[in-house]
C-alpha cells in the first residue's frame, strides 16, 4: 500500500488588495506518491512550494494557509483531521529532519531534555527509559560519546553533530515517514555526504519512506528513487530518478539539468535559464513555464497543459510531451 | 558558573564603590549648608565653624572621603540632622515595610504581566491582544499618585474594600500585634500563626501594591509579548509543533522559558525604578517605608540621611542587576559564555 498519497493540493493564501480575487497560491494540484522504504525527491527552484507542500503533509501551514485536496497516509485522510489527530501523527508516524539543526533545537535546554520530550510526549515511560532511548538512537546515527552529547546544548555541538542527533530525534518513535526539507543545505560538503550516507543506511534499516525536499539536484540523484520537479507550484514532472535526469520530458527539467555543472565540462559558461517565474501565476492562461520556455507555442500561452502519462510510471505537464521526446 | 559569579560580584562591588564617590561629592557640591539646616537661620558665624568641625567638614574632601566610608562599612552611616538619629538605624528599620511593599507590587507584576503578555502574543492582532496592549498602555503612563487617589476613591471609597491607609491597623497593636521576626509583616503574621494579622496586613497591603504594580505591570506585559512573538516564530518552535509536542508544551513551557531573559532584564530594570516609584506611593498611602523618611530628608538638606538613602538605593539597584545576571545565566547556557 502506499505509504503517502498527496493528490491534487492546493494551498491558497489570502493577499489582501492583490488580483485574482484576493489570493495566491503558491502550491497547486500538486500530486505526490511515496512508497514504503522508498524516497521521493521534490526539487525546484526556490520558492516552487517544496516546503509548503512538506509542511502540509504535517499540517504546519501557517494559520491564513487554506489547503484543499488530499494528503493521505496509509489511506488515512490528514488533510482537515482534527488538530489532536494531526499531533498524535507528529513524530510518532511523521517526522521531520530541518534544514538548520542549529536553530531546530530548543537553544536553552540540553538535547537530553528534548529527547525526553518526544519520546515520552509519544512512547510515555519514564525520563529514565526515554534517556536510555536517546542514547541508544545517538549510538545509532554515529554519535558514540553519547552521555556528552546529551548532555550539551546545541550551541556546543558541530552542525554536523546536531543533523546526526535531529535524524536520531527523528527516528525516536519508529515513523515510517520522515520529511527532511533541504537536510544537508546547511552542512559543509563532506558533511552533507556523510548524513546522506547515513539516512540511506539508517533507511535500509528502519524500512521507512523518505519525503526528500532539495534544490540539490545532485543529492536528488544520489538519495532518491523517484523525484518530482516542481515548478512555479506546480509539479511539472516526476517519474523514477534516473529516466527523469537522464531523458527529461520536461522542457524545465532539461533547463534545471543543463544548470548542473559537471567536472569536464571545458570550463564553458553554464546554461542558465531567461526570464523568471510570472509574478502572479494565476494571471497566466496558459502554461506557467510558457513564458520562459525555448519550445513554447501558441498553444502554450493559450491554454494550460494537463499531466501527460509516459512509459515507465512517468509523467510531465507538457503539450509537447509525447512518448518519443521522453524515449 | 563559579567563574562567573565571582567576576559579576567584583563587577557589583566595584559599581557600588563608585556610587559611594558620586554621592559623597554630590552631597558637598550642593550649595546648601548642612550646618545652617541644623542650627536654623540665626546661626552665628562661630557656631556654623563649631558644627562644620564637629561634622568634620573643615578637613580635605579625600580626608572626608575616606572617614564617611569606614564610617559606612562599619555601620555608622551619620546621625540624621532631621530626626538627630542614626541614619543607618533609620533606614534599617523602615526598609522592610519598603520591601514588603515593593515584593507585593513586583509578585503581582510578574504573574500579571507576564500572563497577559504570553495571552497577547497566542491571540496576536485579535481584541484580546488590543485590549491587553491599551491596558499595559495605560499603567506605564499613568502616575502613581493619581492611580493611588484612584483606587482610594473607587475601590475603598466606592465599594469599601481593603483599607484606605498605613500598614496595619491601629488597633492590631492591642488585639493581634505583630512580632517581628523577619519585619515582612505578611510573613511573620503567617510565621506566628496570627490570622487576623495576616488578614489585616493584605487589606492594607492591596492597593498600594496594585498602584505600585501598574507600571511594572505595563512594561513586563509588553516585553513578554514582544520576546512571545519572537520566539513563536523560531525555528524550533516550529520543530517542537513538528514533533507533535502539545500547545501547552510548545507555548507554556519551550517559547515562554525561550521568551523570558529579555522580560527579566525589564522586570530588574522596573523593581529599582519601582523603589522610587513605592516613595510616591509611600506618600499617598501613608506607608511607614523609606518614602517618607526620603522626602523629609531631601527637603531638609539633610545630607547624612539623603547619602545614606541613595547608597542603600544604589545597593538595592546593583544587587537587582546582580540577580538578573544570575537568573539570566541560570536561564540561558550562552550567557555564561559571556
Amino acid at each position: 500500500m502506499t505509504l503517502l498519497t498527496v493528490e491534487d493540493l492546493t494551498i491558497e493564501f489570502p493577499r489582501p488588495g492583490g488580483r485574482s480575487g484576493g489570493t495566491t497560491r503558491p502550491v497547486r494540484g500538486v500530486t505526490l506518491t511515496v512508497e514504503p522504504g522508498q524516497t521521493l525527491g521534490v526539487v525546484g527552484e526556490t520558492g516552487c512550494g517544496k516546503t509548503l507542500t512538506g509542511l502540509a503533509v504535517l499540517g504546519l501551514l501557517p494559520p491564513a494557509a487554506r489547503a484543499r485536496g488530499s494528503i493521505r497516509l496509509d489511506g488515512r485522510e490528514l488533510l482537515g483531521a482534527p488538530p489532536s489527530q494531526l499531533r498524535a501523527v507528529r513524530g510518532a508516524e511523521i517526522a521531520m529532519v530541518f534544514q538548520n539543526p542549529a536553530t531546530a533545537f530548543d537553544p536553552v535546554r540540553p538535547l537530553r531534555t528534548q529527547f525526553e520530550r518526544v519520546i515520552r510526549r509519544h512512547r510515555g515511560g519514564s525520563r529514565e527509559q526515554a534517556g536510555a532511548r536517546a542514547a541508544k538512537l545517538l549510538a545509532e546515527v554515529e554519535l558514540h560519546d553519547t552521555d556528552r552529547v546529551l548532555g550539551s546544548y546545541p550551541h556546543q555541538l558541530s552542525g554536523g553533530m546536531l543533523q546526526r542527533a535531529m535524524i536520531a530525534l527523528a527516528l525516536s518513535c519508529e515513523p515510517r515517514l520522515i520529511i527532511a526539507d533541504e537536510s544537508t543545505s546547511a552542512l559543509d560538503v563532506t558533511v552533507a555526504q556523510q548524513v546522506r550516507r547515513l539516512l540511506l543506511r539508517l533507511q535500509h534499516a528502519h524500512g521507512f519512506g523518505v519525503l526528500f525536499v532539495t534544490h540539490n539536484l545532485g543529492e536528488a540523484r544520489d538519495l532518491c528513487d523517484r523525484v518530482a520537479v516542481l515548478y512555479a507550484g506546480e509539479v511539472v514532472e516526476t517519474g523514477p530518478v534516473e529516466e527523469v535526469f537522464t531523458a527529461p520530458a520536461h522542457p524545465y527539467t532539461k533547463a534545471l539539468l543543463a544548470a548542473v555543472p559537471t567536472v569536464d565540462d571545458d570550463g564553458a559558461p553554464l546554461a542558465s535559464l531567461p526570464g523568471e517565474v510570472p509574478a502572479d501565476v494565476l494571471a497566466v492562461t496558459g502554461c506557467v513555464f510558457a513564458n520562459r520556455c525555448p519550445q513554447a507555442e501558441d498553444l502554450c500561452r493559450s491554454t494550460p497543459p494537463a499531466a501527460h502519462t509516459l512509459p515507465g510510471g512517468r509523467s510531465a505537464l507538457c503539450h509537447f510531451a509525447d512518448p518519443e521526446v521522453a524515449a | 558558573m563559579g567563574r562567573f559569579l565571582f567576576r559579576r560580584a567584583a563587577a557589583a562591588a566595584a559599581v557600588l564603590l563608585g556610587t559611594t564617590v558620586v554621592t559623597f561629592v554630590l552631597a558637598r557640591v550642593v550649595p546648601a549648608d548642612p550646618a545652617l539646616a541644623y542650627l536654623g537661620p540665626k546661626a552665628r558665624p562661630e557656631q556654623i565653624a563649631q558644627i562644620h568641625h564637629q561634622l568634620g567638614l573643615d578637613r580635605s574632601l579625600p580626608v572626608q572621603y575616606a572617614h564617611y566610608l569606614g564610617g559606612l562599612v562599619r555601620g555608622d552611616w551619620g546621625i540624621s540632622i532631621g530626626t538627630k538619629q542614626p541614619v543607618a538605624s533609620e533606614l534599617f528599620g523602615r526598609l522592610p515595610a519598603t520591601l514588603e511593599l515593593l515584593a507585593a507590587a513586583m509578585t503581582i507584576a510578574l504573574v500579571l504581566g507576564i500572563a497577559l503578555g504570553v495571552i497577547a502574543a497566542v491571540r496576536q492582532q485579535r481584541l484580546v491582544d488590543h485590549v491587553i496592549r491599551m491596558l499595559a498602555i495605560g499603567g506605564v503612563s499613568m502616575p502613581a499618585f493619581w492611580l493611588g487617589l484612584l483606587l482610594q476613591v473607587t475601590v475603598f471609597g466606592q465599594l469599601g474594600l481593603f483599607a484606605l491607609t498605613g500598614r496595619n491597623d491601629p488597633d492590631l497593636e492591642f488585639t493581634d500585634p505583630i512580632r517581628d521576626i523577619t519585619g515582612f509583616h505578611l510573613l511573620d503574621a503567617l510565621l506566628t500563626g496570627n490570622a487576623a494579622g495576616f488578614t489585616d496586613t493584605l487589606t492594607h497591603l492591596v492597593l498600594p501594591a496594585l498602584t505600585l504594580a501598574a507600571y511594572p505591570i505595563g512594561v513586563i506585559a509588553r516585553m513578554t509579548r514582544a520576546s512571545m512573538i519572537e520566539v513563536l516564530a523560531a525555528d524550533h518552535i516550529r520543530a517542537a509543533r513538528a514533533y507533535g509536542l502539545r500547545e501547552r508544551m510548545t507555548v507554556g513551557r519551550i517559547a515562554l522559558r525561550g521568551a523570558l531573559p529579555p522580560v527579566v532584564t525589564v522586570a530588574g530594570l522596573t523593581l529599582a525604578y519601582s523603589l522610587t516609584g513605592a516613595f510616591f506611593v509611600e506618600v499617598v498611602f501613608n506607608w511607614p517605608g523609606l518614602g517618607q523618611f526620603a522626602s523629609t530628608a531631601l527637603l531638609n538638606a539633610d545630607y547624612p540621611a539623603i547619602m545614606g538613602v541613595t547608597v542603600l538605593g544604589a545597593a538595592a539597584y546593583i544587587l537587582v542587576n546582580l540577580a538578573v545576571d544570575i537568573v539570566q545565566a541560570r536561564l540561558d547556557p550562552r550567557v555564561r559564555l559571556a
